[in-house]
C-alpha cells in the first residue's frame, strides 16, 4: 500500500455534486468539492496542495534555469495559471467529474502534470496538423483572405511562441474575419477545437453545391 | 470552509514559511565554527523580514530561497560578529530582494550575491547602509538593467529612489 492509498476513503461520499464542479478551474474545483463532500480527507487535501507547491517550485526553477529562487509575482501567477491548466487537461481525461475526483484522489500532482503536458503536446501537434491543412486549402485557392491572414499572422506567431511548460494556456485571438465574430481561445485545447472547426467549414464549403 | 480561488491560493502559498526557519536553524552547526549563531527568535524575525521583503518587492519565492545562502556567505565575512550577525543578515536580505526587482530579474542569485559580498567586504565599511549607498552597486544595477553603467551623478538619484 502506498502513501496515497492510506489517505483515500474506501467508500465515496454521497455529498459530491458534479454540477457544482467548475470545469474552467477543474483541479481547484474538484479539490474544493471533494473536500466539502468528504471525498478527500484533510490530509489528502493538504498533500495535494503541498504537491502543487512543489511543482510550482519546479516550474520556477525551469523558468529561471535554476538561477533564481524568486520571481516577480506576475511571473509566479502566470506559471501557476499554466500549471493549473495542465492539471485541468489531465483531469479532463476522466469521463465525468466524479471520475476526475477519483483520479485526483489517487494520483499525485507530478504524474498529473506529466499527463497534462502529454495532452497539451497532442493538442499542439494537432494544431500544427490543422495549420498544414489550412496551407493546403490556400494552395488550392480555397482559403478566404481573412483566414489566410490569420494563418500567416496570429496563428503562426502563437504556434511559434508555445512552450507548453510555461504558456500552454495562453489565449489565441481569432479575428472576426475568420468565424464572423472574434474569439478568444484559452490554450491549446480550445485552439485545436477551433482550428478543426475552421478546417471542417472549409472542407464543407469546398465539397458543397456551387 | 473557504473555496480555493486563484488569488487566495497564491496568497496562501506566499504566506507559508517554506522551511526557511528550519534551514536557518540547521546552519547553526556551521556558523558555530565562525563563532556565530542564530537563536530561534532571530530566525523567526529573519523569516518575517524575508516575507515582508518579498511582499514589498512584489516577489514570490518557494522553498527556503536565498536567505540561507546569504547567511552562509555572511558568516565568512570579516565584518560581522555574533552580536550583529542577525541584524546585518536582515538588512542584506531586504537589499537582496529589492535589488532583484530593481534589476528586473536580469541578474542571477549567485551573481548578485558575488557582487553584494564583494562590495560588502571592500566598500561598505561594514554596514548595510554603507553597502546600500555604494555607487558601484548602483552602477552595477544600471549595467544589468539598462546595459549601461550611466553617468556618475545618476547614482545619487537612484539611491534616493531606492529609499
Amino acid at each position: 500500500m502506498n502513501r496515497n492509498d492510506t489517505l483515500v476513503p474506501q467508500v465515496f461520499a454521497d455529498g459530491f455534486d458534479p454540477a457544482r464542479v467548475d470545469r474552467s478551474r477543474y483541479f481547484l474545483s474538484l479539490l474544493d468539492e471533494g473536500r466539502a463532500a468528504g471525498l478527500f480527507s484533510e490530509a489528502l487535501f493538504s498533500l495535494r496542495m503541498n504537491e502543487l507547491m512543489e511543482r510550482l517550485a519546479e516550474q520556477i526553477g525551469l523558468w529561471t534555469n535554476g538561477r533564481s529562487s524568486s520571481v516577480m509575482q506576475e511571473t509566479a501567477e502566470a506559471l501557476l495559471n499554466n500549471l493549473l491548466y495542465l492539471l485541468d487537461l489531465a483531469l479532463s481525461a476522466a469521463p465525468e467529474p466524479r471520475a476526475a475526483a477519483a483520479m485526483l484522489a489517487r494520483t499525485p500532482v507530478f504524474p498529473l502534470y506529466e499527463a497534462g503536458m502529454l495532452a497539451a503536446r497532442r493538442h499542439l501537434d494537432r494544431c500544427r496538423v490543422y495549420e498544414l491543412a489550412l496551407k493546403k486549402f490556400e494552395a488550392m485557392v480555397l482559403l478566404p483572405p481573412g483566414p489566410a491572414h490569420f494563418l500567416h499572422g496570429g496563428l503562426r506567431l502563437w504556434l511559434d511562441e508555445r512552450d507548453l511548460r510555461f504558456n500552454a494556456c495562453e489565449e489565441l485571438y481569432v479575428p472576426s474575419s475568420v468565424f464572423g465574430r472574434s474569439r478568444r481561445l484559452r490554450g491549446v485545447a480550445e485552439a485545436e477545437a477551433a482550428l478543426a472547426e475552421l478546417c471542417e467549414r472549409l472542407r464543407s464549403n469546398a465539397a458543397g453545391p456551387v | 470552509m473557504e473555496a480555493l480561488s486563484f488569488p487566495a491560493l497564491l496568497a496562501g502559498l506566499d504566506s507559508r514559511g517554506d522551511g526557511v526557519e528550519a534551514s536557518l536553524l540547521a546552519l547553526n552547526d556551521t556558523l558555530a565554527e565562525d563563532g556565530l549563531s542564530l537563536s530561534p527568535g532571530e530566525v523567526r524575525e529573519l523569516a518575517e523580514v524575508r516575507r515582508l521583503s518579498l511582499k514589498e518587492t512584489r516577489r514570490f519565492e518557494v522553498g527556503p530561497g536565498a536567505v540561507p545562502e546569504l547567511a552562509r556567505r555572511l558568516a565568512r565575512s570579516s565584518y560581522v560578529c555574533r552580536e550583529d550577525y542577525a541584524g546585518v543578515l536582515a538588512g542584506l536580505t531586504e537589499l537582496f530582494y529589492e535589488f532583484k526587482t530593481e534589476a528586473e530579474d536580469r541578474v542571477d542569485d549567485d551573481e548578485l550575491m558575488d557582487v553584494l559580498f564583494d562590495l560588502w567586504e571592500h566598500r561598505s565599511g561594514g554596514t548595510v547602509e554603507g553597502l546600500a549607498d555604494c555607487r558601484d552597486l548602483w552602477a552595477f544595477l544600471r549595467l544589468v538593467r539598462d546595459g549601461d553603467a550611466g553617468p556618475e551623478d545618476g547614482a545619487k538619484e537612484e539611491e534616493e529612489d531606492f529609499e
